[in-house]
């Protein structure tokens, strides 16, 4: 019962999350709601106090180690729910699994690392994050159909999807002990847990809870307290009642015997984690910071200033899934801070002025959400027109293909000699580069767009664009048939 | 699907192809997509007297405009035979909604596709090369929810494996294009273009309207506009011309700005021959003909007239 409602719990969220990523969530409520389960990432901009719309949410989630262990890890995570299912093929095999992870100080260096990356505005910490690295193990769909090539962000989602799907079939939960920031910080949290699972005495030593665990941390009635992620599934396979989910406040006594290496365990742990912080600010310093001098790489309209938006990009690569024209492409020059980080594609495609679908389901932060009338003024960048090459004003030809794809009037058409040539107003261009995708000219373009830095919001067209009526449209004057 | 079509169209445009030969007794066929036109425009010339070379409505709703219109030029069996294929192809170019004047407007084009199942047609396929984002275009138009009211069938205009390279018999420019198989293949061909001024051609209508069945239309603004979109048409002219000219962008074309550049002049031109069509479409505009050379080029080129004091032109007014 238990097992098929957390089944149930684990395969919606898995559901929910390829949903968001391939961009079939119905609602931009949908994402953004999945934008706040995404822990790390979503509490990415808690140094600004840039929190996601569904803060209640996170906040929730902040606290329900506290309140209940590890139900996020156990119910909700859908890369749990990826170490699960292979753990359930895994004993399907027969193969022969054990435990592992959890003793090693390994998941205190990667805690300390990845929350002083976080804290110090840098979102390099999504090489340890379980749900930025989720979705480049979904980009990996990408490369079956070319809309991918294996570069540093594919290798690294395909070494993270073998580690949680191929590894658990030996070591259930092996990242989930071992590396996960997150799964580290709420078994901290968990240890004063109102409620979680505990055990008491009465153990007939059935072995019933080693063969109920899929993560094997629990052997004769003795939980590993490391590794246990409360799913519960031992509770009800507890013939004698030794293992219970139950309620105990802190201040009552907790009737566990006092760990006589505990002492020794917290200051290696306290070790590893100032080891972990350290080497993050360094790397913070260091290679890991992102060249902001990037000038042809443009970001997309809702990531407002570049240092933010690349301090914010957890290198999902979401944005660049549900992106109907694929301006967006995750490709950077710098290999390791830029990896898997988006740019503007500009010349091959436009962004669509009738879309905002990126800025609905970023995770981080990194694109704030705007709506559709909003995004539409976001100026991103602005077009250059290079006299030199354009067929109007270099060759006399009639064009008007940068004239015709504006969405909103920044070319309009002059009369130049015998043709019309394009003219360029800045301040109604919003740099969505549809002129560039349109130019005709090659090899050279000769309209581009250079990006902005630092987005600002252009002049509004005109009024009563996309919901013009009949009746707002002069009628000619009646002078029957022209012909 | 598409399997199962073009398996239809071959075994169709065999039986054509026969039928053709037998009439003309003539043994030796050109190619299949230069067949369909000449042959049906041959048709018209000689078909029963009386039929008007182009048809005017003013004053009414698109729709009832039309139904006028297509009953003044014989109705629309005259156009698309029981059991054919048809392309209808309207302008779906821009994610504008339809009172933005940008693209041909859904009611019309519901309503021609409507005509062409009644009069027989077993397919009505309906798509264009968007400018814009093709979802988005055929959403925020209304064309894909009306064509998909009226039983046609919405196609995509942004695979590129679609095109086929075809040679242009006559032309001096455009001597090779890569079409649409659509609009190659299917029986008839109806074009509904919408009217509307443009910052390069000076107006859109329906020769201009037919670049939405290429693939590289770069080619044509490097290397000669006008002249490319008067010789297209020699790879195949239309079988019926419907120009909507309902709402009218008169300036900023061909994406327009804001309800400030159109004008609403109510009118609908009906026509076989597509320069004809066009020369009552420039005029409808307000420009003078020599002012959009495409006219003039396709005229020279033999694809139509643009003698609209030579020809019977029959003028409807709906007005109550």
């Amino acid at each position: 019962m238990i097992r098929d409602l957390r089944l149930l719990s684990q395969a919606a969220s898995f559901i929910l999350s390829l949903a968001v990523f391939f961009g079939l969530a119905p609602w931009p409520r949908v994402a953004a709601f999945h934008s706040a389960t995404q822990f790390l990432p979503a509490l990415s901009g808690v140094r600004s106090l840039d929190l996601p719309a569904f803060w209640p949410v996170l906040v929730l989630l902040v606290m329900l180690p506290w309140l209940g262990g590890r139900l996020y890890c156990s119910w909700y995570c859908p890369v749990g729910f990826l170490q699960d299912a292979a753990a359930r093929v895994s004993s399907g095999l027969r193969l022969r699994a054990r435990a592992s992870g959890g003793r090693s100080g390994l998941r205190y260096l990667s805690f300390g690392l990845a929350w002083m990356l976080l804290l110090s505005g840098s979102a390099a910490f999504h090489f340890l994050d379980h749900s930025s690295s989720l979705g480049r193990v979904y980009g990996l769909f990408g490369l079956a159909w070319g809309a991918r090539v294996l570069d540093a962000a594919s290798a690294h989602g395909l070494v993270f999807g073998l580690a949680v799907l191929a590894l658990p079939l030996w070591r259930p939960r092996w990242f989930c002990a071992t590396l996960c920031p997150t799964g580290c910080l709420f078994m901290l949290m968990r240890g004063r847990a109102l409620f979680k699972t505990r055990s008491g005495p009465g153990c007939a030593a059935c072995g019933a809870c080693s063969r109920a665990c899929p993560v094997r941390c629990v052997e004769d009635g003795k939980i590993d307290e490391s590794r246990c992620v409360d799913c519960l599934e031992c509770v009800p396979a507890c013939p004698t009642g030794t293992l219970s989910y139950s309620l105990k406040w802190p201040w009552q006594p907790s009737g566990a015997e006092p760990d006589p290496a505990g002492r020794r365990r917290f200051l290696l742990a306290a070790g590893a984690v100032a080891v972990g912080a350290l080497t993050g600010r360094r790397l913070h310093a260091g290679i890991l910071s992102f060249p902001s001098g990037e000038p042809r790489d443009g970001i997309p309209p809702g990531g407002r200033a570049s240092d933010e938006f690349y301090g914010r990009c957890v290198a999902c690569g979401t944005c660049a899934s549900v992106c109907p024209t694929k301006i967006l492409e995750q490709k950077r020059a710098s290999p390791l801070a830029g990896m898997g980080k988006v740019r503007m594609n500009y010349g091959p495609a436009a962004c669509s002025y009738e879309c905002n679908a990126c800025l609905a389901v970023c995770p981080s932060g990194a694109l704030a959400y705007f709506p559709l009338p909003v995004k539409k003024r976001i100026k991103i960048g602005s077009s250059i027109l290079k006299k030199e090459w354009c067929l109007p004003i270099a060759f006399e030809k009639d064009c008007a293909a940068c004239h015709e794809r504006c969405p909103t009037g920044a070319i309009s058409m002059v009369p130049h000699k015998k043709v019309r040539k394009p003219e360029l107003k800045d301040d109604y261009c919003i740099g969505c580069g549809a002129c560039e995708a349109a130019c005709p000219v090659l090899p050279e373009k000769a309209i581009v767009v250079r990006p902005k830095r630092l987005h600002t919001f252009a002049f509004i067209p005109r009024k009563a664009q996309g919901k013009a009526s009949l009746s707002d449209i002069k009628a000619a004057p009646d002078e029957g048939f022209a012909f | 699907m598409s399997q199962d079509f073009f398996n239809e169209i071959t075994r169709r445009q065999f039986m054509g192809l026969l039928g053709s030969c037998a009439a003309l007794g003539a043994g030796a066929a050109g190619l299949l997509e230069g067949l369909s036109g000449p042959v049906l425009g041959a048709g018209l010339k000689s078909g029963p007297a009386g039929w008007p070379d182009l048809v005017g409505v003013k004053d009414g709703s698109p729709s009832q405009m039309f139904d006028a219109g297509i009953k003044a030029l014989g109705g629309m069996g005259r156009f698309v035979k029981k059991g054919q294929t048809v392309l209808v192809k309207p302008n779906i170019g821009w994610a504008k909604t339809p009172n933005e004047g940008a693209c041909t407007n859904p009611e019309l084009v519901g309503r021609v596709v409507e005509s062409a199942r009644q009069a027989g047609a077993k397919k009505v396929f309906v798509f264009d090369h968007c400018v814009d984002l093709e979802e988005e275009c055929h959403r925020l138009s209304g064309i894909g929810p009306a064509v998909k009211a009226a039983g046609g069938e919405m196609r995509t205009g942004a695979d590129q494996s679609d095109y086929r390279k075809v040679p242009v018999k006559g032309a001096s420019l455009l001597k090779e294009v890569s079409v649409h198989k659509l609009y190659l293949d299917c029986d008839a061909v109806v074009n509904v273009p919408v009217l509307k001024s443009h910052g390069g051609a000076n107006m859109t209508a329906a020769l201009k309207n037919l670049m939405g069945v290429v693939w590289d239309r770069g080619w044509w603004h490097r290397n000669g506009l006008h002249q490319a979109i008067a010789e297209f048409p020699l790879v195949r002219r239309p079988d019926l011309n419907v120009v909507d000219a309902f709402i009218v962008m008169v300036k900023n074309g061909p994406r327009g700005l804001g309800t400030e550049d159109l004008l609403l002049k109510k009118t609908l031109i009906l026509s076989p021959d597509i320069v004809l069509a066009d020369t009552a479409a420039v005029k409808t505009l307000g420009l003078d003909p020599a002012k959009v050379p495409h006219i003039g080029m396709a005229e020279k080129l033999g694809i139509g007239s643009s003698r609209l004091d030579k020809k019977s032109v029959k003028r409807i007014s709906l007005a109550a």
